[in-house]
Formats: C-alpha cells, sequence, structure tokens
C-alpha cells in the first residue's frame, strides 16, 4: 500500500470533534471527491490530514509513514501536499519565489521549477509578478504549483474553484485529471461543485454531520436518487 | 554639510537595531521595545570585551554581536514565545517591563557611571570644512554595509525568502514544508546581532551608560515605524529621516528636545500616514 | 514603623487612584495609554503653580490640574483617533516623555531639575505634628473612596457596558449608533482628569517635585497594580495598587540582607523583581487576582488573526 490510508479518523479544532471516524483509501493517480453540504466537516477532514486541524483518534498513514505524529511541515515533506481554499499563496513574494521556497532545502529547485512548468505552463507567463497582484485564477494555478514543487505523492486539494468563472473551473478541473492521470498523483478533492468533481473522480465519500454517510464509485454515487435530499435537505 | 554628516552618524546607529526591531515585528506582529534595552546591553558586553578582556575593538563588537543574538533568542523562548497569540499591546507591556529588567540587570553590575571603549585619542580631522572622527566614518561605513548585507541576505538568499515567506504567512509556510521554528530561530538571532551592532556603533561614537536603553529605544522604534514596519531598507531609510530631524532640532530648535524628536515623527508618522512612508501597509484593527 | 505605614498607605491611594483611571481607560474600554506619568506630572505641577505661584488655594490647584490635564488629553485622543493597541500604546509614551523634558527644559515654569517647592498641604491649621500624616493619610483615603465610588458606578452602568463593547469589538458599538470615537474621547478626558487628581494630590505630599517623579518606572508601577488587581475591574486596581505598593516600598526591608551592594543595585534589583513580577503575572495570570466578573473576556486571548501586513494596493 502506496498511496494515504485513514482509519476512523476524527478530528477538530480543539473543541468538540468536527469529524468523526471516517475512512477512506487514496491510491497512485487515483482522485476520490469529498462532498457534502456546507458546514459537514469536509475542509476540516483535508485540514486533519494535513495536520492544520487536530486529531483526536484513529490513524493515517502515507505508504509506510505515520503521519498522526508529525505537523504540518513533516506531513509536506512525507509526501501530503495540502492546497488550501485560501491565503494559499506568499502574496508579498513574487510567483517564482513562492515556487522556491516551496522546495525548501531542496539542492534541484530549477528542475523542479521546469517540471512544475511543463506541467502547469499557464504560470510561466507571470513568473516575475508579485503573488498578491494576480488574478483569482492565477493565484489558484500558482497556489497548485507550489504544492507541485515538493514533488507530493497525494494532494489535498480544498474547493481549488472557489470563486473562478465557469471556464476556470473547467481549466482547473482538467488539470487536476491531467496530474493524476499523468503523474500518477492521489487528489483528495474537496470540491463545491458536487456535479463537476464526481464527474472527474474515481471515487467519492458523501460527508454529512463530521461522518462518512455514503461511500462508493463516484458515478453511482452521482445517480443516487436522494443525493439532492443529501444537500439541500441536511443543508437546510 | 556638517549637519549632513551628523545626520548620517545618528543614522547609522540606529540603521541596524530599526532593522532587526522591523525583521522581529514582521515575523511576530509586536513592538519590541526591548530593542534599545538590548542594544544598551550590547555597548556593555563590548566594553566588557574591549576594556576587561582586551579584546580590539571589531572583536569586542563580535563579541557583542553574539551576546545579543543570544540574549534575544534566549528572552523570545522565555518570555514571548509562550505569550504568542495575545494581543500587540500586552506584548508591548511585556516588552517594556523586559526593557526594564535588561537596564536594572545591567545597573547592577556596572553602576550608572559612563564608560567608554579603550581607543587611541584621535582629533577630529577636517577636510572641506567638515570636521569628523575616523570613528564617524567607521560608524557610518559599517553600519552602511550592514545594512546593505541584511538587504541582500533577504532578497537573495533562500533564508531570506523563507523568512519572508514565514513573515507573510507562517501557517502557509508550515503548510508548504519550510521549517518555520528554525527560520524564525535564525531571524530572532539576526535581530538580535543587529542590535548588538546597534550597541557596539553607540559606544564608538558616543558614552555607553544604562540609560541609552531610553535614549535608543525611541529612535530605533521611530525609524522602523517610518520605515513601514514591513521592509528592513524601508526602516534604514527611517534612521536617515530620524537623524536628521534630530540633528535638526538640536541645531535649530533646542538641544534638549532632541529626546522628543523620534516619538514626535512617530506620531507624525502614525496619524498621517499609518501605513508608514515605505512599501508596505501595516493593518490594524 | 507606624508613620512608615502611614506613608506608604499615602502613596498607595495615590498609586490607587491612577490605576483607578488606567483601568477605566485600559481594563474597560482597552485603550493602552502609557502616557500616565504625562498626565499624573501635568496634574502635580498645574496644581503646584496655581497654588504656589499664582497663590490659590489647594482646591483651586487641583480642579485646573484636572481641567488642564483634561485638555491635554482630549488632544492626545483627538492625534491618536485612529490608533489602537500598541500603536496608541507608543504615541502615548511619546507625549510622557515629552512632557518629562518639558518639565526638565522649561526652568521658568517649573524650576527644571532644582525641584518645585510646594508649601501649600492638604491639612488644617492647628494639627499636631503627630496627627498631620494621619491626616493626609484620611483626605487621600477618602479621594480614593469617592473616585471608586463614581468610577465603579459608572463602570457597572450602561456607559461601562459601552466602553466594554468598544473594548471588545469597534464594530459592535458602532453598528448600535454609538459613537466610539466621542466615547474614547470621553474616556481620555476623564482619566486623564483623574491622573490629574492623583497628581496634585501626590504634589501637595511630598512638597518637592522634580521631573524624576514622573518618570517610566512610576508607569510600570501603575500598570501592574491593574494587571495584577484584574483589568476591567475598579475594585482589583484598588487592590492591585496596595499589593504593589507593599511589595515595592517592602523590598527596602530587604536591605540589611543585603548589606554588600550600594544603594544603586539594591534599587536596581527591586526594579527587576517588579519587572520580573509582570511578566509573570500577564504570563501565568493574566486575569489578576479579582477578576472581571461580566462575560469572560476575549481581549487577551482572542483567537483573532495577528494583524496582517499587506502591500500597499491590494
Amino acid at each position: 500500500m502506496t498511496g494515504l490510508r485513514l482509519e476512523a479518523l476524527c478530528a477538530g479544532y480543539g473543541g468538540p470533534d468536527i469529524v468523526h471516524d471516517v475512512s477512506l483509501e487514496l491510491g497512485a493517480g487515483e482522485i476520490v471527491a469529498l462532498v457534502g453540504p456546507n458546514g459537514a466537516g469536509k475542509s476540516t477532514l483535508l485540514k486533519a490530514v494535513a495536520g492544520v486541524a487536530r486529531i483526536t483518534g484513529g490513524s493515517l498513514r502515507l505508504g509506510g509513514t505515520d503521519l498522526v505524529a508529525l505537523g504540518p511541515s513533516g506531513r509536506a515533506g512525507a509526501g501530503a501536499a495540502f492546497m488550501p481554499q485560501d491565503r494559499n499563496v506568499f502574496r508579498t513574494l513574487t510567483v517564482e519565489e513562492n515556487l522556491a521556497v516551496s522546495a525548501w532545502g531542496c539542492p534541484d529547485i530549477p528542475e523542479r521549477k521546469a517540471e512544475v512548468a511543463a506541467l502547469l505552463p499557464a504560470i510561466t507567463e507571470y513568473l516575475h509578478r508579485t503573488a498578491g497582484r494576480l488574478s483569482g485564477g492565477q493565484r489558484q494555478m500558482v497556489a497548485l504549483a507550489m504544492t507541485l514543487m515538493a514533488r507530493p505523492k497525494v494532494l489535498l486539494v480544498d474547493e481549488p474553484t472557489a470563486g473562478l468563472s465557469p471556464d476556470l473551473v473547467t481549466r482547473m478541473l482538467d488539470v487536476l485529471q491531467g496530474l493524476a492521470g499523468d503523474a500518477g498523483i492521489g487528489i483528495l478533492l474537496v470540491e463545491q461543485n458536487a456535479r463537476a468533481a464526481l464527474q472527474r473522480a474515481d471515487r467519492a465519500l458523501v460527508l454529512v454531520d463530521g461522518r462518512v454517510r455514503r461511500s462508493g464509485p463516484a458515478a453511482e454515487i452521482a445517480v443516487e436518487p436522494d443525493f439532492g435530499a443529501i444537500f439541500f435537505g441536511a443543508a437546510a | 554639510m556638517q549637519l549632513i554628516l551628523n545626520s548620517l552618524a545618528s543614522a547609522a546607529i540606529l540603521a541596524p537595531a530599526a532593522i532587526g526591531f522591523t525583521l522581529i515585528f514582521m515575523l511576530f506582529h509586536y513592538a519590541n521595545f526591548a530593542a534599545g534595552a538590548l542594544a544598551m546591553s550590547g555597548a556593555f558586553a563590548a566594553w566588557s570585551a574591549n576594556i576587561g578582556f582586551g579584546f580590539p575593538i571589531w572583536a569586542s563588537g563580535l563579541f557583542a554581536m553574539a551576546t545579543c543574538a543570544a540574549l534575544l533568542v534566549l528572552t523570545d523562548r522565555l518570555v514571548f514565545g509562550p505569550l504568542r497569540g495575545r494581543s500587540g499591546g500586552t506584548l508591548l507591556l511585556v516588552a517594556i517591563a523586559l526593557s526594564f529588567i535588561l537596564e536594572n540587570i545591567v545597573r547592577f553590575f556596572y553602576g550608572s557611571q559612563i564608560r567608554s571603549f579603550d581607543l587611541p585619542l584621535t582629533g577630529p580631522t577636517v577636510l572641506w570644512g567638515l570636521r569628523f572622527t575616523p570613528q564617524t566614518l567607521t560608524v557610518i561605513g559599517v553600519s552602511a554595509a550592514a545594512t546593505l548585507g541584511i538587504g541582500a541576505i533577504l532578497a537573495f538568499t533562500p533564508l531570506g525568502r523563507g523568512l519572508r515567506a514565514v513573515a507573510d504567512n507562517a501557517t502557509l509556510a508550515a503548510i508548504r514544508g519550510l521549517p518555520v521554528q528554525r527560520i524564525e530561530l535564525a531571524a530572532v538571532a539576526m535581530a538580535g546581532a543587529l542590535f548588538g551592532l546597534s550597541g557596539t556603533l553607540v559606544g564608538l561614537d558616543l558614552a555607553i551608560e544604562p540609560n541609552l536603553n531610553w535614549a535608543l529605544a525611541i529612535p530605533v522604534i521611530a525609524a522602523a515605524v517610518v520605515g513601514g514596519l514591513g521592509s528592513p531598507l524601508g526602516a534604514a531609510f527611517g534612521a536617515v529621516i530620524i537623524g536628521l530631524a534630530e540633528e535638526f532640532t538640536v541645531a535649530f530648535i533646542s538641544p534638549p528636545y532632541k529626546g522628543a524628536v523620534g516619538f514626535a515623527v512617530i506620531a507624525l508618522v502614525l496619524v498621517l500616514r499609518p501605513q508608514g512612508l515605505f512599501g508596505t501597509a501595516v493593518e490594524r484593527k | 514603623m507606624e508613620s512608615y505605614l502611614v506613608a506608604i498607605l499615602t502613596t498607595a491611594s495615590v498609586y490607587a487612584i491612577l490605576a483607578m483611571a488606567l483601568n477605566l481607560q485600559y481594563g474597560l474600554t482597552g485603550l493602552m495609554n502609557f502616557g500616565i506619568v504625562g498626565f499624573f506630572g501635568i496634574g502635580a505641577y498645574a496644581s503646584g503653580i496655581v497654588t504656589e505661584t499664582l497663590g490659590q488655594p489647594m482646591v483651586v490647584g487641583t480642579l485646573a490640574a484636572m481641567v488642564v490635564a483634561g485638555v491635554a488629553g482630549a488632544l492626545i485622543s483627538l492625534l491618536s483617533l485612529r490608533l489602537s493597541g500598541d500603536f496608541l500604546a507608543i504615541v502615548t509614551l511619546g507625549f510622557a516623555e515629552a512632557m518629562r523634558l518639558a518639565f526638565n527644559n522649561e526652568d521658568w515654569l517649573t524650576r527644571g531639575p532644582r525641584g518645585f517647592l510646594i508649601m501649600t498641604r492638604p491639612v488644617l491649621d492647628g494639627l499636631s505634628r503627630e496627627a498631620t500624616p494621619w491626616f493626609i493619610l484620611a483626605v487621600f483615603a477618602a479621594a480614593t473612596l469617592v473616585t471608586y465610588l463614581l468610577l465603579a458606578r459608572l463602570a457597572r452602568g450602561p456607559f461601562g457596558r459601552v466602553l466594554r463593547a468598544i473594548r471588545e469589538d469597534d464594530l459592535v458599538p458602532a453598528t448600535l449608533g454609538k459613537n466610539v470615537l466621542l466615547y474614547r474621547l470621553q474616556v481620555f478626558v476623564l482619566g486623564s482628569a483623574v491622573m490629574a487628581l492623583a497628581g496634585s494630590f501626590y504634589a501637595h505630599y511630598i512638597q518637592t517635585i522634580t521631573p524624576q517623579n514622573f518618570t517610566t518606572p512610576v508607569a510600570i508601577l501603575v500598570w501592574m497594580s491593574v494587571i495584577v488587581g484584574g483589568a476591567g475591574n475598579m475594585a482589583g486596581a484598588v487592590v492591585g495598587a496596595l499589593v504593589i505598593t507593599f511589595i515595592y516600598e517592602g523590598t527596602r526591608f530587604l536591605a540589611p540582607w543585603l548589606s554588600g551592594l550600594d544603594p544603586t543595585q539594591i534599587s536596581s534589583l527591586r526594579f527587576v523583581i517588579i519587572g520580573v513580577l509582570l511578566i509573570a503575572m500577564i504570563r501565568f495570570r493574566p486575569e489578576g487576582i479579582l477578576p472581571e466578573r461580566v462575560a469572560p473576556s476575549r481581549r487577551d486571548a482572542d483567537k483573532s488573526p495577528p494583524p496582517q501586513t499587506r502591500r500597499g494596493t491590494t
């Protein structure tokens, strides 16, 4: 087993748990979509895996490494790269500097930059701009490129399309699908646009009130009769 | 011209400490009022090395920088570290208390009399109508070199890049795999060394006494505030402005009020341009 | 020993009044005023000038002191309208330093470092030598009590509630239609006037004032009183001032055991102890001896992110 493995994971922010008993596996090149109503704990689950929220029970492993004992920086080093929803670039640094710091301590930064530029050619157009001055779509691309600088095994992506125009949403999801297919990166995707996410994902987890309501192949979940009810019923 | 040379000498003393203060503010968002007390402690460390151990003056300066770096790292661990996340006002209060403690520790061991380095007595040279001593030139040169050096480290080295990233967004820095605590430690040590350098320079140019704490803290903070609290080079420019303001006050208004210049400038800048004169803005609620 | 106790209690009541004024500004409203000694000093000098130079009775001196300091407070408040937190602290600190320099250098008015002599005292004619210190203490204690009753009443009432709301969040009272800046102005003026009251009493008690009486150590002791007593609690400020005065004055009695040290060293040691206590208090018991009894304050323990730096244009 080389992928990410969660078993009965519970997590929160120091108060009562927000995520309860979540188990899931994510293999190389796989996309697993986390869907559910607002406030279901999807982002908290991602943050718990990334080391930003606190794990209160269960186990979390990546390949042979136990991640629970590591801090956010250690988990990034182990190969789990988290792309937060907002504040995900260093606004005062240039795009190039953003990429360079994201491969901290690596001797081969130029090679990595070239690698990332090949995967995301768009960013080469604004390498020397200050990240705080980029448009929303450009910023999300840079944030994604930063995660790739660490050559991650799995990507934890939190609502990468929030606030983007419809064609940029499509492009971002295409890029993610490409990363899974071509680079063999496992992707755990939290996405507000559930239908679009389920189209791209291999498997899906429906999270309601911090618990797994359903899990299975994405195509099956997408045609589930109470799919709409889960969202609109529980969210209301 | 003489006025400008004097201003530059004042600025040269303030600049390293103002940069150190700015570094701390960039990373932790609090005003370390103990900057003056640390520089003053540095002056005494250099004096001890110079007079007590007979070190040459450059080695005494390095000793002062190392002492202040250690001192700032220690106080950061002991005092400020456990209080991270408290309001800026609380931390300022703690910093003032700390400066008070340091000043009185120095007073306890060294007493209140004025001291100076063991330097060859040289009369002032007069060149093109300007009166200056070799020390003045050394102070300005060393300070300028240190300022440019720090600027280069921040702009071009991986450590400088990492430091700016941590200052920008420490949470994201940890997520991206940066060793945030090690970078913070390096920056704190760097700031401490800069305080020590200011202390040594003040000892070269003026006298060494515990009251330097107060006399330095105010203009150093003023220079950093003028510089915008987000850019070390801005802090250096701020130091020049404070130096000019101080010398003009001495020359045209009244020498005793030199001590109020820093505050007047801080008040003016904060009221007119809360983001400082250079570069980055500081958002306050 | 008895006379010593009377002296300590008299000093403690001056600190208690100062601490209550700071508690109004910082404890209730969250304004970081580090310019305490400026207002304290203005009160002392203004009162001295009115009674000695102009020959008025002490009541007039005290009232004049409160008016002058109130005006100064209003000016500082208007100057620092948009500042809060540590920036306000630095500006007020600057004001105090500027005042100290003025006391030191404006010889014609303050007699500078030689000291300003004040003959007027808060005593009745015909009191015996023994009774005088007790009488002064009684006057000071009464002033402390009156200040306490007024400020505690203010803190409990609707005015105090608005101040706490300002402390917790500038925006809430603004949305309720309360003019935050006007409230800040009132708090500054009132607090400054109360500090000047303390200054006036102090001046007529010690009778010789020099700029050295109005330096940072005094501000630190007052801040310590508020923090130790419990920010936001008026009774706490009084208790804090008593505790701090006793610790500070009490450390004098250490002198016989420290015979190897000269007076400068002993004084330094006392300040080091006070400073360490202050930091330890903030670290381990930030709510003080008598915590505020309203809903738990999030002023200090707040989890709100630190202020962010950003580029000039977004």
